[in-house]
């Protein structure tokens, strides 16, 4: 008897690399930035698929494909996946306490950048001439 | 301009590079310090909404940030 194809599988593993993938699109957006929510429910989806896909290949290797390149594929998508999981929920919490930075309350330390033009602008004079509301210091790095 | 503000991330950049962290200030115009946001994630920023409600936070109280 001709051994079936082993579907579910494949389809998990689709879900799960298209999943974490998606995140280096959804990275341009704040609401799937913050949590990478998106890319969690295709590791959920896919984990029921693997599941099945898996236990039928071994309980049914007569009928069912799918021991080896399965298993590959599980590997495989439990390396990327705990990859993912590491990068977007610990390594892009690991930054500096910064505990001299100017808290509230705190005088801000003056400093001159170069504007756009390259000309300089130092906050208090900023402040002292301009008369803003408020001044915003942004501190960015990356595209957004 | 960074390390002033204590907001360097060594190695956090391409290639181990020195970069500054993500972080955002909100100064009054007597020069004080009215909000800041030091995120524990870079994934995680002030949104612009955010920053426009703390600065209106602090207007009643502006004339007393100025006079300091």
């Amino acid at each position: 008897m001709k051994r079936s194809w082993n579907a579910p599988i494949w389809i998990g593993f689709l879900v799960l690399v298209a999943g974490l993938f998606s995140y280096h699109f959804l990275l341009r957006f704040p609401a799937t930035r913050d949590v990478p929510w998106v890319s969690l429910v295709a590791i959920a989806v896919a984990i029921p698929f693997f599941a099945v896909g898996l236990a039928r290949a071994f309980r049914e290797p007569q009928r069912y494909r799918g021991r080896i390149g399965g298993t590959i594929a599980a590997v495989v998508a439990l390396g990327l996946t705990g990859f993912f999981l590491y990068a977007t929920l610990v390594g892009v919490r690991q930054i500096p306490a910064s505990k001299g930075a100017p808290q509230v309350g705190s005088r801000a330390p003056d400093f001159t950048l170069p504007d756009q033009d390259g000309n300089p602008v130092t906050l208090s004079r900023v402040i002292s001439e301009s008369k803003p509301a408020a001044v915003v210091l942004v501190f960015y790095r990356g595209f957004w | 301009m960074i390390r002033r503000y204590d907001v360097l991330h060594p190695g956090g950049g391409p290639g181990e590079a020195e970069i500054a962290r993500p972080a955002e200030f909100v100064i009054d115009p007597g020069g004080v310090v009215r909000w800041v946001n030091l995120t524990e994630s870079i994934l995680v920023r002030a949104r612009p909404e955010q920053v426009l409600a703390a600065v209106a936070a602090m207007g009643p109280a502006m004339a007393q940030g100025a006079g300091k």
